[in-house]
Parts: structure tokens; sequence; C-alpha cells
């Protein structure tokens, strides 16, 4: 039982560490989809792009730093995985895009690196409980009696992302 | 004549939702099932989808296994029902890029898909927002704006500027702004093919998400009622849902609601074999009824 008690502190403690990294790659994901979107179909350059992918660096630095503190016990070891990997490929999208924005020719195309990135997310997400990749709080479309069920109330960071 | 056979298709729901959900200010009153369902329109040599739902068998899964979605069913399944199958779709008009009805872009490998430019543009900028401001993102699916992208890139994603004439034969589209979100739009289907038509429908997106939202509870003296999930401006969604009930003479029949299952009354219906309702609004010249 002892074992078990320190498997279930280890489990937490990651949860609690991973959760800032989650969030980031969330971030950095969101608003590179943005930039995008913004590129290929609105034609846009404007300062919002500059400000939002400096943003996106500056979160992608964060998360590498705090990744790299992470230890992961064995239980979540999966969820580690795919985090690892989005950390891996927003890196690269984000670099692709820059160069694209940049003007190089030979910049490598972002969206590929990004939709596998959230991918990743999507099966870190689904890995771990309490890691969500839409934020259904406000949703007209959600059932919020269950979802505040589902995610065990509104208490403790780790199972409820807006507290 | 009509010009369109026009179908609402009930594809999903969600058992109880919260009323207030629905209907602003009606707190503490229970819950109401809430269905999801597109529309989908014949005529002119076109098939056409207004809203595209979402795709359960991909990223809408979460949502679906989340937040208690029940009897979603593929559109090849929906569609079925009246002959469609996903293949033949031309065009879906996006009235918003919410998820239930932005989700399913992938599901429909010919469509070309028409959204308000404006529409993608405040999203992109909520998207490059700081992180406590994720409350504006709703239920939308970065996801979407991906496949967004990669559409865009084979120019089957494309912007519209603001209202529209004919956008397709005898189909409008009239912007919303700052009300449900920020740009979303409603159609008008000019089923007699007149610009000052007789017989024609208002598809409403999410304008409209009950007919009490046009008649507050009292159809005898209505009066306008928000939904209850406005991202902008209430005052602005009740004027445009006066213009909504000016376009079709007030005549709220022809207000298609996408989330209300009282369409099934004021229209002939059926259900289907996986428990949806299918409602058959009009028929073009030669089309057999589906019922």
């Amino acid at each position: 039982m002892r074992g078990q008690g320190r498997s279930d502190e280890a489990v937490r403690a990651y949860v609690l560490a991973a959760q800032p990294v989650f969030d980031a790659l969330h971030e950095v994901a969101t608003r590179l989809a943005g930039l995008l979107m913004s590129a290929e179909m609105l034609k846009s350059r404007h300062v919002l792009d500059a400000e939002s992918r400096e943003a996106a660096r500056e979160r992608l630095i964060e998360a590498k730093a705090d990744h790299a503190r992470l230890r992961a016990p064995e239980l979540a070891a999966h969820f580690h995985h795919h985090l690892t990997a989005a950390l891996e490929k927003l890196g690269t999208a984000l670099d692709a895009l820059d160069g694209r924005l940049s003007g190089l020719l030979s910049a490598a195309d972002p969206l590929p690196p990004l939709r596998s990135a959230w991918k990743d997310i999507e099966a870190a997400s689904r890995a771990m409980p309490g890691f969500e990749t839409v934020d259904f709080q406000q949703s007209c479309c959600a059932l919020h009696g269950n979802l505040l069920r589902t995610n065990g109330g509104m208490d403790g960071r780790v199972f409820n992302l807006d507290t | 004549m009509a010009e369109y056979s026009i179908w609402i298709l009930n594809f999903a729901e969600v058992p109880d939702a919260a009323t207030s959900s629905l209907i602003f200010g009606r707190h503490n009153t229970g819950t109401q099932v809430l269905p999801y369902a597109y529309t989908l329109l014949k005529g002119h040599g076109k098939t056409i989808l207004l809203d595209c739902g979402l795709n359960a068998e991909s990223h809408g899964k979460a949502f679906v296994d989340k937040f208690n979605v029940q009897k979603w069913a593929h559109p090849r399944d929906v569609l079925g029902e009246v002959g469609v199958k996903p293949e033949d779709i031309d065009y879906v008009i996006l009235t918003h890029a919410h998820f239930d009805h932005m989700g399913g872009l992938s599901l429909f490998p010919n469509a070309t898909f028409l959204i308000q430019s404006e529409e993608l543009a405040a999203w992109v900028k909520i998207m490059a927002m700081d992180r406590k401001f994720r409350w504006l993102m709703g239920a939308t699916d970065p996801n979407d704006m991906m496949e967004a992208v990669q559409l865009a890139r084979e120019g089957r994603m494309i912007g519209i500027d603001g209202d529209a004439d004919d956008i397709l034969p005898n189909i409008d589209v009239r912007v919303a702004p700052d009300t449900h979100t920020a740009h979303s739009q409603y159609i008008v289907i000019r089923n007699d093919g007149r610009a000052a038509s007789e017989d024609n429908y208002v598809y409403t997106g999410d304008l409209v998400y009950r007919h009490d939202n046009l008649h507050g509870g009292n159809p005898q003296d209505p009066f306008y009622v928000p939904n209850g999930l406005s991202y902008g401006s209430n005052t602005k969604l009740l004027m445009v849902t006066d213009e909504i009930m000016k376009t079709v003479k007030r005549d709220i029949r022809r207000v298609l609601i996408p989330h209300d299952q009282g369409m099934a009354d004021l229209y002939p219906s059926r259900m289907t074999k996986r428990g949806h309702y299918l409602v058959e609004v009009a028929l073009a010249e030669g089309e057999a009824s589906r019922l």
C-alpha cells in the first residue's frame, strides 16, 4: 500500500507540473493555427501576427524549460510521450512559419507539423484526465451539469482548467 | 413551384441542455433536449448544406464522449434518408465557426465551404489573445481552423465579405455582426426565385435557438428574447431577430431553426430508424417526398 501511495503521489506531482506545459503547448498550437489562417486565407501580415508569433515563441521557450524539469512516472509515460512529441513538432512548425513569413523559399510547410502536434496534444488529452483540448465550459451546446461531474467539480487545478 | 427542396436533418442531440443556455434569463428552469441539425437544399442542379455538423469519428469524439452528445450519426446515414451522399454536397454555407456547425468539414470531400471572412478574422484575433481570454474561444476547436487552412489552400474555403445576394442561385446571406459570434450570418432562400420573394425562408444558425426566442413564450403578443449565449451584444441580436422576422413577413414557420425540434411540428416530418427527425420543408418540381 505504501508503494501505491508513493506512486499516486508521483503521478499527482507530475500532473501538477505537466499542466502548465500542456497549457502552453495548447496555446502555442492555437496561436499557430490562427497565424496560418491569417496568412493563408486572410492574407494578413499585420502587427497582430508579429505579436502573436513572438508570444508563441516565448510560450514555447517556457514550455521547453518546464518540460525539461518533468520526471514522468510510469503511469504517465504515455501522456509524456505525446507531450514531448507535441513540443518538438510545434518547434518545427514555428520555425517553418517564421521562415515562410520571412520569405525564405526553402522554408518548409508549417501546417503538417502543426497538425501532427495537435494530434499529439489530443492523444495526451485522452491519456490523462483533466487535460482538455477544447474548453467547453461556456459552450452553447455543453452539458454543464455533466461537465462539472466528469471533471470532478470546481475543486482543484488538475481537474478543472478554469479554477 | 419551389426552386429548392428543403429538408431539416437532425443528426444528434444533447438530452438535457440547461434551458437558460437557450433562452436568456430562464434560470433554474430545468433542462431541455437540444437537437443538432443541418439543413439540406437541392435545386438548380446543386446540392447545398447549411452548416455541416461535427465529426464524432475523429476530433469531435472527445466532445461527444465528454458532453453526452447522443445519437450522433454520420452524414452518409443522415443524408441517405433523402437519397443524398456526403460526396454529393457541392457547397456548405457556414453560419459561424462553432464546433457543432463547422466541425464536419472533413466529412464532405467535394464541397466548397462559404463563410464570412470577418468571422474567421475574429477567430484569428481571439486565437492570438492571451490565455486569460480563452472563454472567447467557446467551443471552437483549433482543429477546425487547421482543416480550414488546408481547405483554403485547395480553394475550397471561400470568405464572403458582408451581405451578398445570389451567392448561389436565389440564396442570399446576411451578416449579423457582434451577435452570437463576431460575424455570424443567416441565410435567406428565395424559393420562388423572385427578388421580392413571397416564398422565402431564413436559416438562422445560432442566432435563434428556439421559437421562444422569437415570441418570448407568448405568440399572441410576441416579444423577442435573446438566446442564452451571445458573445456579442444581445441588443444587436434582437435587432437581427427583427430583421429575420421582417424578411419572412413575420411568418414564424419560415424561420428554420436548427436547434429546435419544434420544426418537426410545423412541417411534414418523420422519425428515422436511428431516432432522428427529418423535416420536409419544401419540395422542388420533380422531387419525390422522402417521408
